[in-house]
């Protein structure tokens, strides 16, 4: 059979273009490093843990197991430093993939500093820097009776602040006396938005203290641009999957700093 | 004492320059020649035919009507045979004798053709419109693709080669790897925004209305302005001018009307449009059917058209053009799996568009033709949601999540053309026009304590001059320049195109073309609404971003064979200023903090084939296309594949008569999978804010669009018969939509991994399943 050449050539040209393959994206996962560190101000640093992640066939076990499938890291090489020092640190001996420093190494997080973290393992290399925001203190503006409150106040908080972070996380916690536990019922954020400034006022409406007697606890966390960003993008709704911000060159995780501060408030019958 | 101006009076000075200008111009150009002038109209319903080819059969000079279905024409002395062609009716043939010195005024009647079949221009007999990359539609053309509900004119532009759908939930096109805010959509020369309904099923415009519809896919003229890629030009319907004629269709979801007529010294058209979706939702839950859960929706739309020919040289057009869509309840996940109705995304969002537009056209002389058009068109949408999702698959996630949106964009203004017919070689246009912007956004939701609005507004100018130079009956050159000018700082500048079609034999012809564009609008969709393009939202970033501009390159080859015609065609496109939100979008203080502006290219090859059997027409398309994007500081700064682009397209179409009663439509298309983004992986991070409870769920993301959807194809089928009932011409029309049923995939929700017996599926959002539905049309 003659095949005529002009159909010839056509085959020729479009077997010859780019093909797309589908690939399910769960068989195409490759492990990544995932770095994860937290600087408080005014507290001793604690930690730096190193893992890889896990293919999403792992869900089911990381949600509802115990054992932890993630694979930690052993025999990296951790560096935290700022204008004026550096620090290795140096891997525990009993936890794999926890890297802590020295005991002569050991150091107080101190505000408004900028640290430095470089992870070097095998090939790669991970890099990140959190500036650590000052101590914040609550003030109870309203009500005036302090930390006793009616039942139908609305709560309204006094920020003082040395450094202003990012952005501030506030969450109430109800206290649960049936379990003897915590549980948080709320949170949100607050920063300085499209076009508006960091409130220096929180108002917490009347309807998160609902029951006479309940007990709350207020903590409000100055964070700094890391973890503001981190914990809202990882919050958002997204159809279509969006980069959840962890500003780590190199690989995952984060390396952010914050301060916190908290108040007690028990609710009174309200007597109007 | 305010003199009163005699109507006797002699001209003023401005008059007699004018005058004595134009007749200067008319002298320099001006030969030992005759001319014809005239107006081409519809024989049945009196209505002027925009674009008609007009062809001197002995010498090969040719001219188009223009928008108002006039021509002019300079010929040499003695006996000429004229013929005037326009797709979809009967050549139309007249002998004149041409006498040197003198104007001989026509008016040529063009008969409908009782075509059996309907089909796309691609042929560029027009001797004065060497636009490269121009289809002209044959509006019957849209009754002729299968599609659920009624013909649409965005699937007879996606059957098209280097034309495709966003996506299945969208109306939106894309044209030759553009976004879609950079096609220029015009009814009647005003701009609209937005102009789809949703999940495409519904035609973005009333397509009974239509008269002209010309698709320029790349390198347009300069007269039209706004945006930087293509254009879609419809012109609508003046209206019957002999007697009242309509039509009614009655669907399954939707009804449509359109009424037209004689008034005056000119005629009316009026149609609308209302879906009635929701009450058929509605009736079903009242008779017990439990429909909780299927969103709510309609759109209704209205034209209405009236043209008036105030003297013989003045014609008075006023057009309005307005739509709402209303969507409730709407769940955006789509799957019509009940399994997963736990999760509870509802969406409340409206979109309205509303166009008015006044224009007045005035014969000068014979050779100059004047055009002034006032427009002003509006476009506001919102968008209102909750979403409770994140509760179900992230611990630790507080309850309701919800987002506010709500987007205003106004663009008025006036233009003014003028049109210099009166020689051999040269076809001049200059042009300028003013127009403002003006445009509001306001947003809220969980991640802003309060709301945001912002308002912008821009004014714009712009002069425009345009030559259409015939060098030789074989080469045709075009050139234009536009200046624009803005009240925003450093964003005035100049667009320039350059074209030309070289004929090489009689049936072959080669065409290139080379132009640079300005856009001021930006064009955003939030990331929660990505795949949903419900709506569009259009950013008030003018002086705080860069206009985006845009350089085309265009060749191509069009040959003409016995039983049909091939075109083929090339293209690479590079835009720079393109924007797209940030993530995270806060803690900025200005529009331009929270955009990334970036960059993008785009090329590809386009091919399509008509052809024309005794029972049979067919059309075949294939488009490579690749096109990407890049934004520095995003997906590391490399480029990445935008994400509706789709490597390869087939599209194969069809009429068939099957007998004198019978027809079979049929649209086939086979695409490449779209790109997307995807997580790849899982791991776990500390909660600092919430220490009692288990570890945030983070997801490993691929780089963008890294990953391919899976093949899509669908058929569609309809038939048609013809009768009639009780003097009542008729159409009675059944559509299989997806007619074998593949559910096509249109986006892998990778977000929402589905755990069974501990294995993790990825979950993908498909396509609807077969879908038949019937209507009818009848003609009064």
């Amino acid at each position: 059979m003659r095949i005529d050449k002009t159909v010839l050539f056509i085959i020729i040209c479009i077997s010859g273009l780019q093909c797309d393959k589908p690939l399910d994206p769960i068989d195409a996962f490759t492990p990544e490093l995932i770095v994860e560190g937290y600087l408080t101000a005014g507290k001793s640093f604690q930690s730096i843990s190193l893992k890889q992640s896990i293919s999403g066939d792992d869900l089911f076990d990381y949600l509802y197991y115990r054992d932890d499938p993630h694979k930690w890291i052993s025999g990296a090489q951790i560096t935290i430093a700022t204008d004026s020092w550096e620090v290795n640190l140096v891997e525990d001996s009993e936890q794999a993939g926890i890297y802590r420093p020295s005991e002569q190494d050991r150091f107080v997080v101190t505000s408004n500093t900028t640290y430095s973290l470089e992870v070097q393992y095998q090939e790669e290399q991970l890099s990140a820097s959190t500036t650590v925001p000052g101590a914040i203190h609550i003030n109870i503006i309203s009500p005036f009776n302090g930390t006793n409150i009616d039942s139908g106040d609305t709560v309204i908080l006094g920020i003082d602040s040395a450094e202003k972070g990012f952005g501030y996380a506030v969450t109430i916690d109800e206290r649960d006396e049936y379990n003897n536990s915590w549980q948080l019922i709320q949170h949100n954020y607050f920063s300085e938005g499209y076009f508006f400034t960091l409130e220096e006022r929180i108002v917490i409406p009347n309807n998160y203290f609902r029951y006479y007697g309940a007990v709350y606890v207020i903590k409000v966390y100055n964070l700094d641009r890391n973890l503001f960003d981190l914990y809202v993008t990882q919050s958002r709704s997204s159809w279509d999957p969006e980069p959840v911000a962890m500003y780590i060159d190199g690989g995952l995780g984060i390396f952010g700093s914050y301060s916190a501060d908290s108040v007690f408030i028990t609710v009174t019958k309200h007597e109007k | 004492m305010t003199k009163i101006k005699s109507v006797n009076e002699s001209p003023s000075e401005y008059q007699q320059f004018l005058l004595v200008f134009l007749t200067f111009i008319q002298v320099l150009f001006c030969q030992n020649t005759g001319s014809i002038n005239g107006y081409v109209i519809d024989k049945q319903t009196g209505e002027p035919l925009v674009y008609a080819n007009i062809i001197e059969e002995n010498t090969g000079k040719g001219t188009t009507t223009n928008s108002g279905g006039y021509f002019y024409l300079q010929l040499p002395p003695g006996p000429s045979m004229i013929t005037f062609t326009y797709i979809g009716y009967e050549t139309f043939q007249e002998k004149i004798q041409i006498e040197p010195g003198k104007l001989t005024t026509l008016t040529i009647k063009m008969e409908p053709a009782s075509i059996e079949f309907t089909s796309v221009e691609v042929w560029a007999d027009k001797k004065t419109d060497i636009t490269t990359s121009l289809i002209t539609l044959d509006p019957r053309r849209i009754d002729a693709i299968p599609v659920v509900g009624e013909g649409d004119l965005t699937r007879v532009m996606t059957s098209l080669p280097g034309i495709t759908f966003e996506n299945e939930l969208s109306s939106k096109i894309n044209i030759r790897g553009g976004d879609p805010d950079q096609t220029l959509f015009l009814i009647d020369g005003a701009p609209v925004f937005f102009p789809s309904h949703l999940f495409g099923a519904f035609s973005m415009f009333n397509t009974e209305a239509i008269k002209n519809v010309r698709i320029i896919k790349g390198n347009p003229p300069l007269i039209f302005f706004g945006r930087n890629g293509s254009v879609v030009d419809i012109i609508n319907k003046d209206g019957n001018r002999e007697k009242i004629t309509g039509s009614i269709r009655l669907g399954l979801i939707s009804n449509q009307f359109n009424l037209e007529g004689p008034l005056g010294k000119g005629s009316f058209f009026m149609a609308g449009r209302r879906t009635y979706y929701d009450y058929v939702i509605a009736l079903l839950n009242k008779i017990g059917l439990n429909a909780a859960g299927v969103p709510d929706y309609y759109f209704r739309d209205l034209q209405l058209k009236i043209t008036q020919q105030v003297t013989e040289k003045d014609k008075v057009m006023i057009s309005v053009f307005t739509g709402s869509d209303y969507l409730d309840n709407f769940s955006p996940d789509l799957q019509f799996d009940k399994s997963l109705d736990s999760v509870e995304d509802l969406m409340y969002s409206t979109w309205k568009n509303v166009m008015f537009t006044g224009k007045w056209e005035h014969l000068i002389s014979p050779a100059w033709y004047s055009t002034i058009q006032v427009y002003d068109t509006r476009y506001t949408t919102k968008i209102n949601a909750t979403n409770t999702l994140l509760m179900y698959i992230t611990p630790g996630i507080p309850g309701d999540d919800y987002y506010y949106y709500s987007n205003f964009l106004r663009d008025a203004g006036v233009k003014a053309v003028l049109q210099y017919m009166g020689t051999d070689y040269h076809q001049l246009t200059v042009g300028m026009a003013v127009n403002s912007y003006n445009y509001q956004y306001n947003s809220d939701g969980i991640y802003h304590n309060k709301v945001n609005r912002l308002d912008g507004n821009q004014l714009l100018g712009n002069f425009f001059f345009r030559d259409i130079w015939e060098i030789s009956p074989k080469l045709l050159l075009q050139g234009g320049l536009r200046v624009n000018i803005t009240n925003k700082e450093n964003q005035s500048g100049i667009d320039a195109r350059l074209a030309f079609h070289y004929r090489l034999t009689k049936n072959l012809l080669l065409k290139g073309g080379w132009g640079q564009y300005t856009q001021y609008l930006h064009m955003v969709n939030p990331p929660t609404l990505l795949l949903l393009r419900t709506v569009d939202l259009w950013l008030p970033v003018a002086g705080q971003v860069p206009p985006s501009k845009s350089r085309q390159w265009v060749g191509g080859a069009e040959y003409r064979a016995p039983r049909g015609k091939i075109d083929l065609e090339w293209y690479y496109n590079n835009t720079t200023n393109i924007v797209r939100l940030k993530i995270p979008p806060n803690k900025y203080q200005r529009m331009n903090e929270f955009l990334y502006l970036g960059d993008g290219y785009s090329y590809g090859f386009e091919a399509l084939a008509t052809t024309t059997f005794s029972r049979a027409t067919a059309q075949i398309g294939y488009t490579l296309s690749v096109a990407k994007r890049r934004y520095p500081g995003f997906n590391n700064g490399y480029y990445f594949r935008a994400r509706f682009n789709r490597l390869h397209e087939f599209n194969f179409t069809t009429e068939y008569r099957l007998n004198s009663n019978w027809k079979l439509n049929m649209n086939w298309i086979f695409a490449t999978g779209q790109p997307y983004t995807a997580y790849t992986g899982i791991f776990g991070l500390d909660n600092r804010l919430n220490p009692q409870s288990s570890k945030l769920l983070m997801f490993q993301l691929s780089r963008e669009n890294e990953f391919t959807l899976p093949p899509y194809h669908r058929l569609d089928i309809s038939f048609v018969r013809n009768y009639v009932f009780k003097r009542w011409k008729m159409d009675l029309e059944i559509t299989i939509f997806n007619a074998y049923n593949h559910r096509n995939v249109i986006s892998m929700e990778s977000s929402l991994w589905l755990m069974i017996n501990r294995k993790t599926e990825s979950i993908y959002s498909k396509l609807m399943p077969i879908f038949p539905s019937i209507s009818v049309k009848a003609y009064f």
